[in-house]
């Protein structure tokens, strides 16, 4: 199940959250706040 | 193995001299079973980004493997193909034919697969999705004669009738209530459990 939004009060109900900005994913963690440690978001790579 | 495999995936759109680069190389693997809320801004990409993994289009760098399967390069009748039978898709506007059941909306997705789902089996599974959406006492009634949220379920029904790999949700909530918003995310979470 994906879920597609602009409200971050939506996503937060999600058992993850991945966040973009500007093409990269800048975010990715799951509801209780731990990082997904699966493929390394590029905007992380590049932080 | 997950079910979406996103490696150095990007798009760019050519708008005469304007470049637009959209999507700027992600990688992601999403899980069976995962809840996963894609979240950003107006012009952040993720629309882009929903719209590869809908094979509603193709990135134009990296790889998107569905279920183990490279999609990223196939042909549109392909894509076509596998929107059909992989993917599940509920929108913002809920997109259901008027003048048309509830249980017809559902059975729409079986009658596109062909003779290989019969009259009477789409039926007993297009029933069986709006029992589980918790509309089986509106099976025949219009669109119009539904709640925008009751419109939504037949919608998340029609989504899940062919049992797809994934299923996409475009700002399903956009346009209900608070507490209808939160009654679809629910059933979401209770038909991902």
């Amino acid at each position: 199940m994906i879920l597609i939004t602009h409200d971050h009060e939506i996503a937060a109900h999600g058992n993850r959250i991945v966040q973009f900005h500007d093409g990269l994913v800048v975010r990715d963690e799951t509801s209780a706040g731990e990082r997904v440690t699966g493929a390394a978001p590029a905007a992380e790579v590049l932080q | 193995m997950p079910v979406i495999a996103v490696r150095d995936l990007a798009k760019t759109y050519s708008t005469g001299a304007v470049e637009v680069r959209a999507v700027r190389g992600v990688n992601l693997d999403i899980e069976a079973g995962e809840f996963v809320a894609v979240v950003g801004p107006s012009g952040s990409g993720k629309s882009t980004f929903m719209h590869i993994l809908g094979c509603l289009d193709r990135p134009t760098r990296g790889s998107y493997e569905l279920e183990g399967r490279d999609v990223s390069r196939l042909t549109r009748d392909q894509l076509a193909d596998i929107r059909n039978t992989k993917i599940g898709f509920v929108f913002q506007g809920f997109n259901l034919l008027a003048r048309t059941s509830a249980l017809e909306n559902v059975e729409l997705p079986l009658l596109y697969r062909g003779p290989s789902v019969r009259g009477a089996e789409r039926r007993r599974r297009a029933l069986a999705m709006l029992d589980a959406v918790g509309l089986a006492d509106r099976v025949d009634h219009m669109p119009n004669q539904l709640s925008g949220g009751q419109q939504q379920r037949v919608a998340i029904a029609r989504a899940l009738v062919n049992d797809p790999a994934i299923l996409l949700a475009d700002e399903p909530t956009g346009n209900l209530d608070s507490t209808t918003s939160r009654e679809v995310l629910d059933l979401f979470r209770q038909l991902n459990a």
